[in-house]
């Protein structure tokens, strides 16, 4: 009886601790109500040559006493990991513990439908510090943008504005830090792509075909993970660098100022993972200028 | 001429948006027939699409805390009410939009249609309501082309009417005047997948339709004499064919073919399609097809070309984000293209009302010339009950 109590005592300390985040203790005292129920060692070492033999045990053999108590200990554990926020914060030997005193209650047919609750809310919790992980991806993608350049044709008496709708590609590679929650990026990657210059506005007519562009990009991105395949939806910033020479016209007077070549775009993206690949949308405004900037790709884990 | 190649464009948005979700295949639903009773999507739902509707599709974050999913599924009757009896259904649909043109220029302009206001009854009878009598009447309003292919200028009319018997679960036959069965039935009637092969909001036809659900496969063949609504001589006859395969438990691919002629033109449409479902309400949807027009008695033929991306993230329950990337050459010899992007947002804060706003910016591409970008807004809401 005085042993009896001295367990229930220990274990509702456990707990207590548990509650207050006091893990290390709660730890500590948990290995201690396992050396104490090491003074049952004919039970205990019936039910681990089960465990290890696969063999059935007469559960009404044991103690009901003995049962609870594995069952309290088996709870107390549950309720300590569950506290835990990282992996890292659940030992090898918490996990070993608990694995074998449910392979007990399994072996002693001890309020079998409570322990498997507590058993996939436990998994349920592996599996959510799993997800919780941070982890560096390496990646590489070809993407076809359409990109907009903007000009002013200057003439002895007017300006006239002018303007390229491009299309190109953009090759890059990517590095992502994310988990299965949240997904944050930086990519670097060339472009090269041409358009058609026309005059959109003034009253002087400019025209000129397929003039190419090139130049680089680079953008940092932050994206939610909106499904359990990884499809991600986000927001990227870019700053981007493009040279499109277009030609001055011959006639004395007129000359052509092209915009800066550095620019800077915010763009809404969606990524869609086929295991190593993926897809990828994205849409938006360059920063201070009214174009716009669209992209569709694909890309690979590397 | 420039600023005259957007007009038809314009004139297809005065159209009304069909009931019509191929995206729910990330909701575990890969065949309409759960929720409609179309097989092939559209018009009014089935008991079960309603519940679907209430619980797995709307926001729960306007109920009561008290109220449990069943408590809200039995809200999703006609009138919130539970049916009581099996055989008689009925829907009320309102759809309004508020569509700003040409925005961020002198011209912008902003209007209020009213897209929708119709009733839908049905009659259901035998054992699995294998038999199915559908109709929808009420105002939809004529697309402004309507007089020009022969149809009348009504405001109050039908977009549906058909007798449905499910021969077995594996196979129906559907009589009466309904969509023609061919690619994706996107709710976006302007689409330039639905616009080109004419599978719009106004192409409705009187036929016959053998739908088939088997082992992976789901398919309907189609034959039609055009609307009987129109002239005669501007009825389409001919037949479409649609089939889908299902992969890996969770995608779809499959393609369409469509011929149809009047006494003024061919036309023969075909593409390929796919739905990918990225579970939790995320999809990708796809469709590539070409219409060849051939003009009887002149040399007006044509070959298009169309495509059609569409995606839809859904971030927290009843929000979908939207993007809807479209291509379109009307003529495969000639230089210019048309991409048309829309990120937009679908909102389904209760059941029964969806509100969603769409933002499209289209850009033409010729290797010659360049264009000011145009954009669009439209604002929609729709409301069953």
């Amino acid at each position: 009886m005085k042993k009896r109590f001295h367990y229930s005592l220990l274990i509702l300390c456990s707990f207590a601790w548990c509650s207050a985040s006091a893990q290390p203790k709660a730890q500590n005292l948990n290995q201690l109500v396992i050396q104490f129920n090491q003074s049952y060692p004919k039970e205990l070492k019936k039910i681990k040559a089960a465990i290890r033999e696969g063999k059935v045990l007469k559960a009404e053999e044991f103690g009901e006493d003995y049962k609870k108590l594995i069952f309290d200990i088996y709870i107390g554990y549950n309720a300590k990991i569950a506290k835990t926020e990282s992996t890292e914060q659940v030992t090898k030997k918490d996990r070993d513990d608990v694995f074998f005193l449910k392979s007990a209650l399994e072996k002693l047919e001890y309020r079998e439908s409570e322990v498997d609750r507590a058993s996939e809310e436990l998994n349920a919790h592996y599996v959510y510090l799993e997800t919780k992980k941070y982890g560096f991806k390496k990646r590489a993608f070809l993407d076809f943008v359409s990109w907009q350049t903007e000009a002013t044709l200057s003439g002895p008496s007017s300006s006239t504005a002018l303007l390229a709708n491009n299309m190109g590609y953009q090759l890059g590679l990517g590095l992502t830090y994310e988990n299965s929650f949240w997904s944050f990026g930086a990519e670097l990657a060339g472009l090269y792509g041409y358009g058609g210059v026309s005059n959109i506005s003034g009253s002087s007519t400019y025209q000129q075909s397929s003039v190419p562009a090139y130049g680089g990009r680079l953008s940092v991105s932050g994206a939610r993970v909106v499904s359990s395949t990884g499809s991600l939806l986000g927001i990227k910033v870019a700053g981007l660098f493009l040279q499109q020479t277009l030609t001055t016209p011959s006639v004395a007077g007129y000359s052509i100022n092209q915009d800066r070549p550095l620019s800077f775009t915010a763009t809404l993206f969606t990524q869609w993972r086929f295991q190593n690949y993926y897809f990828e949308t994205e849409f938006g405004r360059y920063i201070a200028k009214p174009s716009t900037l669209w992209a569709l790709g694909l890309g690979m884990l590397i | 001429m420039k600023k005259y190649i957007w007009l038809p464009l314009l004139m297809m948005f005065f159209s009304q948006f069909a009931q019509a979700y191929p995206q729910f295949i990330a909701h575990g639903y890969p065949s309409c027939t759960n929720c409609h009773f179309n097989p092939m999507g559209n018009g009014p739902l089935t008991d079960y699409g309603r519940s679907v509707g209430a619980d797995g599709i709307s926001s729960g974050a306007f109920y009561p805390k008290s109220w449990n999913e069943e408590k809200v599924a039995s809200l999703s009757g006609f009138l919130f009410r539970t049916p009581v009896q099996d055989h008689v259904r009925a829907q009320l649909n309102y759809r309004g939009l508020q569509m700003v043109s040409a925005l961020g220029t002198s011209t912008q302009k902003s209007t209020w249609i009213n897209m929708q206001a119709s009733g839908q009854l049905v009659l259901k009878f035998l054992k699995d309501d294998r038999l199915t009598v559908v109709g929808e009447f009420g105002y939809n309003p004529p697309s402004s082309q309507a007089k020009s292919v022969g149809q009348q200028n009504k405001y109050v009319r039908s977009r549906e009417h058909y007798v449905g018997y499910r021969i077995s679960p594996e196979i129906g036959v559907y009589a009466g005047f309904m969509d023609k069965a061919y690619g994706l039935r996107v709710s976006e009637h302007i689409a330039f997948s639905r616009f080109m092969p004419e599978v719009t909001q106004n192409d409705q036809t009187h036929g016959v339709m053998v739908h088939g659900l088997w082992n992976g496969w789901e398919g309907a063949v189609h034959g039609f004499v055009g609307s009987l609504y129109q002239e005669k001589e501007f009825r389409q006859k001919g037949g479409s064919l649609q089939v889908e395969r299902q992969l890996w438990n969770d995608h779809r691919v499959g393609g369409s073919f469509m011929y149809s002629k009047n006494d003024y033109v061919k036309l023969a449409s075909y593409a390929l399609h796919s739905r990918l479902s990225f579970n939790d309400g995320s999809a990708l949807l796809f469709e590539l097809g070409q219409t060849e027009k051939n003009s009887l008695g002149n040399k007006g033929d044509s070959v298009g070309r169309y495509g059609l991306l569409q995606t839809y993230s859904r971030p927290i329950r009843g929000l979908y984000f939207i993007g809807n990337i479209e291509y379109q050459k009307t003529d495969l010899s000639s230089s210019s293209s048309v991409v048309r992007w829309g990120p937009g947002i679908q909102y389904f804060p209760i059941q029964k009302l969806e509100l969603r706003a769409d933002l499209y910016n289209s850009r033409v591409f010729n290797s010659n010339a360049s264009t000011i970008d145009r954009w669009m807004l439209l604002l929609q809401t729709h409301l069953w009950l």
